[in-house]
């Protein structure tokens, strides 16, 4: 989705983790992302740092990424300098699906989970009140939302994938940084993958919905 | 009764600490044997240091009785050196047992450590009285900003950057540079706004979060709009730098006061702590009776930290106690001196005090080598250089051979007898035996001693020293003083810029062999060419 704020054209995408980029006048902005956490008010910082359209600039990183895919509640924030006055918030955004068209990716061959993955994407809509795109193997239960038939305006807000990633317990050995098998984000949190806050292997098929869908 | 090791490592600032029965035997920091400072080596272990202490103390790590290891732990190297047999403990934890445990006070204590984040948090609080200590304030990384993240990231932009995107000044090192400009800057509102905006403090409470990449986005802004064009722009950011960094703390310090007042001796550790200025600013606080400084305030002093916390379980160290000064780490022997001499040609003498004091006062630069070399960043009398004080000229000679940025300001040693004669405040004396704040110089001093004074504020970093904690030190400075009536001499670290404070005889002669200093003290012999 493309937001306009004054001079700067900021496009934010959460189909595959979460993206940000700035078009505007300044050759570098900063963007941080923030949680709010059940029983804490101070948001937490997930991550930040500078872009930059400035091939000769230091900062290599033109676009913001974090490649967390699980539901998580954040808010983007994005900063400029001003001259004598320093960091000046220019844009905030906090998640919120309400009303925006969500795509549900079930990875499964199994159609009892399939159904069951559904049972908790709508369980998921109550609480969030977005609609409901859905995608697998099963046409029957594609069909079952109407976002299916929709061609125009797919502008998705996000998407969930659910199923189990990294497909086997030795891939992240080759995707990702690890200590204790967890990936430490930062000083944020850990958890076990971009997909799952917890490994996916020692919990139930509803476990897994539910902790990608934070439910 | 029980043997102690203690490890820090895997990020800057790696060391190996040993206590036995309740004594501290020998505290190595990483950097003096690899001959490469902390801040240019980040992720390194306490390799050397682990195996020089085993080889000196002649007791096995895995012999040991316990194996302390502070977060964040290198946990592969820590199994492998340990046998897989370690136990850990916090870092904030580490700090304010060190500090604490060796503060020396008795009666009620606030305890505080603040740095640039470790087990995830940036600075705790504790309460402290007859031995025991309550957690009253810990502060996560991911929500709390931190003063130390202003530092260290100012710190590696204001020179600009490498090819490579690398500060040419470094976090975790070169602060202390960054510090001694401050004094030749003034106050400009607009800067004071722009850090503000990184960083501030209301109601216990530093925001907002992420100041580390907040303030590297600030100062590369900053820098490409010519702030830090020239020397003066660069002294007049340190000023304000400074300044927001005392302001804040001292309304932090001041709600604490508040919410307890009773608590009038204050202990401090952790990174923020190395700069002396803002020390000195508590230490003038009216309410403060007294503070203390754990001389290795950084995390280097953290294995120490980790071995008086289990002594303090075990019950070995009960109270809070006194050092008697921090010359904790490897020791030579006149005879080891004498086999690396063999190696040059210089003349030697024996050593006299009288005479060495005959040359200081005749402007000699003088390498000082006895005992165990420091644990801490400052030389305290172990691995220092000597030179009077009396003379400004010095600063040039001083910088040219050591090639020292000349901004670094000299500290001098004083005679405790003389204390309150040079220097104003004379709350804190003990910490100032580690050289840990700063004073103000009293009027008639100033233009006697010009060579260890900071010449904008005219204050300095003494290093108080008793007769019976150092007494070749104490005895050194009193034959000057007997031969020029002045207490005090101007001693620098014996390393040249760049390189960690010396280890070994050999480092100490290649420095003579090469004109650094002009004679070398060396445990009972004086060399010379």
């Amino acid at each position: 989705m493309y937001i306009q704020i004054n001079e700067e054209k900021i496009k934010l995408d959460f189909n595959s983790g979460i993206t940000v980029s700035v078009d505007g006048p300044d050759t570098s902005y900063y963007v941080e992302i923030n949680e709010f956490q059940k029983n804490n008010d101070a948001p937490v910082q997930v991550e930040g740092y500078n872009i930059s359209s400035d091939f000769n600039s230091r900062y290599l990183r033109q676009n913001f990424t974090c490649p967390i895919e699980f539901y998580f509640n954040f808010q983007i924030k994005i900063y400029k300098f001003i001259d004598k006055l320093g960091l000046k918030l220019i844009f905030t955004h906090q998640y919120d699906d309400n009303n925006k068209l969500v795509l549900f990716n079930l990875d499964t061959n199994d159609y009892n989970e399939a159904l069951l993955w559904v049972d908790r994407i709508k369980k998921y809509q109550s609480i969030n009140g977005c609609k409901i795109m859905l995608e697998s193997q099963y046409e029957n239960l594609n069909k079952s939302f109407l976002s299916f038939y929709q061609t125009k305006n797919l502008d998705l807000y996000k998407t969930y994938k659910i199923g189990r990633f990294p497909k086997t317990s030795n891939d992240w050995r080759t995707v990702d940084s690890r200590k204790e098998g967890l990936i430490w984000f930062g000083n944020w949190k850990t958890f076990w993958s971009y997909q799952h806050p917890r490994f996916w292997k020692n919990i139930s098929s509803q476990e897994i919905v539910d902790d990608i869908l934070g439910i | 009764m029980s043997s102690i090791y203690g490890f820090f490592g895997g990020s800057h600032s790696p060391s190996t600490s040993l206590i036995i029965d309740g004594e501290i035997i020998l505290c190595v920091e990483e950097e003096r044997l690899t001959r490469i400072k902390s801040g240019d080596n980040y992720d390194a272990y306490p390799d050397l240091s682990s195996k020089s202490v085993e080889l000196a103390s002649n007791l096995k790590i895995t012999d040991s009785d316990h194996k302390i290891f502070v977060d964040p732990v290198p946990d592969k190297f820590a199994r492998l050196l340990t046998n897989n047999n370690y136990e850990k403990i916090s870092h904030h934890t580490a700090h304010c047992y060190g500090s604490y445990f060796t503060s020396g006070m008795d009666g009620k204590v606030l305890n505080i450590s603040y740095d640039g984040g470790g087990d995830m948090s940036v600075m705790k609080v504790y309460l402290c009285e007859d031995g025991k200590m309550t957690l009253i304030y810990s502060y996560d990384l991911c929500n709390t900003g931190s003063l130390s993240h202003l530092w260290g990231f100012s710190t590696s932009g204001i020179m600009g950057y490498d090819k490579n995107g690398e500060g040419i000044w470094k976090m975790c090192k070169d602060e202390g540079k960054l510090m001694g400009m401050a004094p030749e800057g003034h106050y400009d509102e607009d800067i004071y706004r722009m850090l503000n905006t990184c960083i501030d403090y209301k109601n216990f409470k530093f925001f907002p979060s992420a100041t580390s990449t907040k303030t590297a986005f600030l100062i590369d802004s900053m820098f490409k709009k010519g702030y830090f064009d020239t020397q003066l722009k660069k002294e007049i950011f340190s000023f304000n730098l400074q300044k927001i960094t005392e302001d804040l703390f001292l309304s932090f310090m001041s709600d604490l006061h508040n919410r307890f007042p009773e608590y009038k001796k204050i202990c401090l550790s952790g990174g923020l702590f190395a700069n002396v200025k803002l020390n000195q600013k508590i230490n003038e606080l009216d309410w403060v009776d007294e503070i203390y400084v754990y001389p290795a305030m950084g995390d280097e002093g953290l294995s120490l930290g980790a071995c008086i916390y289990k002594a303090v379980q075990l019950g070995e160290w009960t109270k809070p106690k006194r050092l008697k000064n921090m010359h904790l780490g490897l020791k030579y022997s006149n005879e080891s001196v004498f086999k690396e001499s063999l190696k040059y040609n210089f003349k030697s003498e024996i050593y006299s005090p009288s005479k060495i004091s005959q040359d200081l006062n005749e402007g000699k630069i003088i390498g000082w080598f006895k005992g165990g070399f420091e644990f801490g960043p400052r030389a305290l009398g172990s691995r220092s250089i000597l030179v009077r004080p009396t003379h400004i000229e010095t600063h040039a000679i001083l910088n040219s051979r050591l090639k020292r940025h000349e901004i670094m300001p000299f500290a001098p040693i004083i005679m405790e007898e003389y204390f309150d004669d040079v220097f104003l405040y004379s709350k804190s004396k003990y910490s100032s035996e580690f050289m840990t704040l700063c004073y103000p110089t009293k009027e008639e001093w100033i233009d006697k001693i010009p060579a260890v004074i900071q010449k904008s504020d005219k204050t300095a970093r003494p290093q108080t020293v008793r007769k019976e904690n150092l007494p070749q030190f104490w005895e050194i400075l009193n034959e000057y003083y007997k031969l020029s009536g002045i207490p005090l001499l101007l001693n620098t670290s014996f390393n040249t810029h760049n390189e960690p404070i010396i280890d070994n005889p050999s480092q100490a002669f290649i420095s003579l062999e090469k004109g650094i200093i002009d004679k070398l003290v060396i445990e009972d012999y004086v060399y010379s060419n």
